[in-house]
């Protein structure tokens, strides 16, 4: 299942890029792009769930192995820069597409500068390394308890201006994108919240919606007036 | 005539655009309408022609999206522009688009002109199609009393095919431009439709952006 996961994720990155090569506006480059960068996110993702599990269960070499450690921090790291990267210039996207640039849940005003603060802040808490003095522990574990709610919250927020944006956009390629988005958000929020295997579940949906966000990115004709070009 | 500002284009039109001609780059979203337009009004500046450039966006996404193309910042057309210009486009106020592009005209009365229009799938979308018909007729006829050509970009997916084929009876030139699929490959293609005094070019050219510079060469399968 994680094999299959991977291989769609590195099929969501490539052809993102391969998209990317032929499209000529910068917006459209961009949002193709951070496509491929998300999907390098889930694959991210995966691996550091993988080197978790198997170093949990104390598998090899993997066990208390420093390099491994690292490795998973990255991965998770990337992932999670990854996928609100996406979700931060989907919104921009959509913002930009309204005909009217009308401002959505304060975005422009500020709203996105929180976005950004949330992500650095449970980014950052969620790295800091535990405290040596065992006194601390608790505070440092109470502490690092508001990281889940900052992230939902951030991770809300953006999904929100998408949903409201998306009654505005009168562009089908742009509104297609921004349903799979909205969509990819959701799936995300319920794969964080249901136990494993759940939320296996919700995680291949998310993959499964990223597919359909890059297929998205472009529409592309097979036939050119009945025939093959 | 007048040229596009891409060489291995005028070479497929003979040298561009007809002198007092109507335009359209019809094409989906993000496949380089815009940059046919940004070479156009580069190629006008470049020879001291007057250019206006009417966008729904603000004067300085155009301008960003411009210098990635190798437009120098110092060489900017007129703009009327959702925001950053002296004259605003009001997606709400057609006639009000309408009558600042003829005032536009007529200040440069004997020049050369060039006008790149973004608002025209816009306006289709936001307002009755029957009423824009009019609307764009009339302003494209007052377009070419001038020594002028008007090169308007649009969005294919936005519109109905009876729409599109509505529109197209209104301009002199029909450029398309579509993205081919077949199997994981995609080919950006580009078709001559129509062009005033010219027969209809068979087949279709593939074209890309190297260097902000855009070239178009015959399709192998032609």
């Amino acid at each position: 299942m994680l094999t299959i996961a991977a291989i769609a994720c590195l099929f969501i990155v490539y052809r993102a890029m391969s998209l990317r090569r032929v499209l000529v506006d910068p917006l459209y480059r961009r949002r193709a792009l951070w496509t491929a960068i998300a999907g390098s996110g889930l694959l991210g993702f995966l691996i550091s769930v993988t080197i978790d599990a198997l170093a949990a269960s104390g598998y090899g070499i993997l066990a208390n192995n420093s390099t491994a450690l690292l490795v998973e921090d990255f991965s998770w790291g990337l992932s999670f820069l990854a996928l609100f990267g996406w979700i931060y210039t989907s919104v921009n996207v959509a913002l930009s597409s309204d005909y009217f640039h009308r401002d959505v849940l304060g975005w422009s005003r500020g709203g996105k500068f929180v976005f950004v603060g949330a992500v650095v802040v449970s980014y950052l808490v969620a790295s800091l390394p535990p405290p040596t003095n065992p006194a601390l522990l608790a505070d440092f574990n109470a502490f690092g308890n508001l990281v889940g709610p900052i992230f939902v919250i951030g991770l809300a927020y953006g999904g929100a201006v998408i949903v409201v944006t998306y009654r505005r956009i009168k562009d089908r390629a742009i509104k297609n994108y921004s349903k799979w988005v909205i969509a990819s958000v959701a799936s995300t929020f319920i794969f964080i919240a249901l136990p494993v295997p759940l939320s296996f579940v919700f995680f291949a949906f998310t993959i499964f919606c990223m597919y359909c966000a890059t297929g998205a990115l472009v529409i592309r004709t097979h036939e050119i007036e009945g025939q093959k070009v | 005539m007048v040229s596009t500002g891409i060489a291995s284009l005028d070479q497929i039109l003979n040298d561009g655009y007809p002198d007092k001609s109507s335009v359209l780059v019809l094409g989906q979203a993000g496949l380089g309408k815009q940059a046919v337009g940004y070479h156009f009004v580069l190629s006008g500046l470049t020879q001291g022609e007057y250019c206006l450039y009417v966008t729904h966006r603000s004067a300085s996404d155009v301008q960003r999206d411009m210098k990635g193309f190798g437009i120098p910042g110092d060489r900017v057309p007129e703009w009327i522009a959702s925001s950053g210009s002296p004259v605003k486009c009001d997606l709400r106020d057609a006639t009000a688009i309408s009558y600042n592009i003829k005032q536009a005209l007529q200040r440069n009365p004997g020049r050369r002109i060039r006008v790149v229009t973004d608002v025209l799938s816009p306006l289709l979308v936001l307002n009755p199609s029957e009423s824009m018909y009019g609307y764009w007729t009339q302003l494209l006829e007052e377009v070419k009393r001038h020594d002028a050509v008007i090169l308007a970009t649009g969005d294919e997916e936005m519109h109905t095919p009876a729409a599109i084929a509505a529109m197209e009876q209104l301009f002199d030139g029909v450029i398309e431009l579509k993205l081919y699929e077949e199997g994981l490959t995609v080919t950006p293609l580009l078709r001559v439709r129509q062009m005033l005094g010219q027969p209809p070019l068979p087949g279709w050219f593939r074209f890309s952006f190297v260097k902000g510079s855009m070239e178009v060469v015959p399709n192998a399968s032609n």
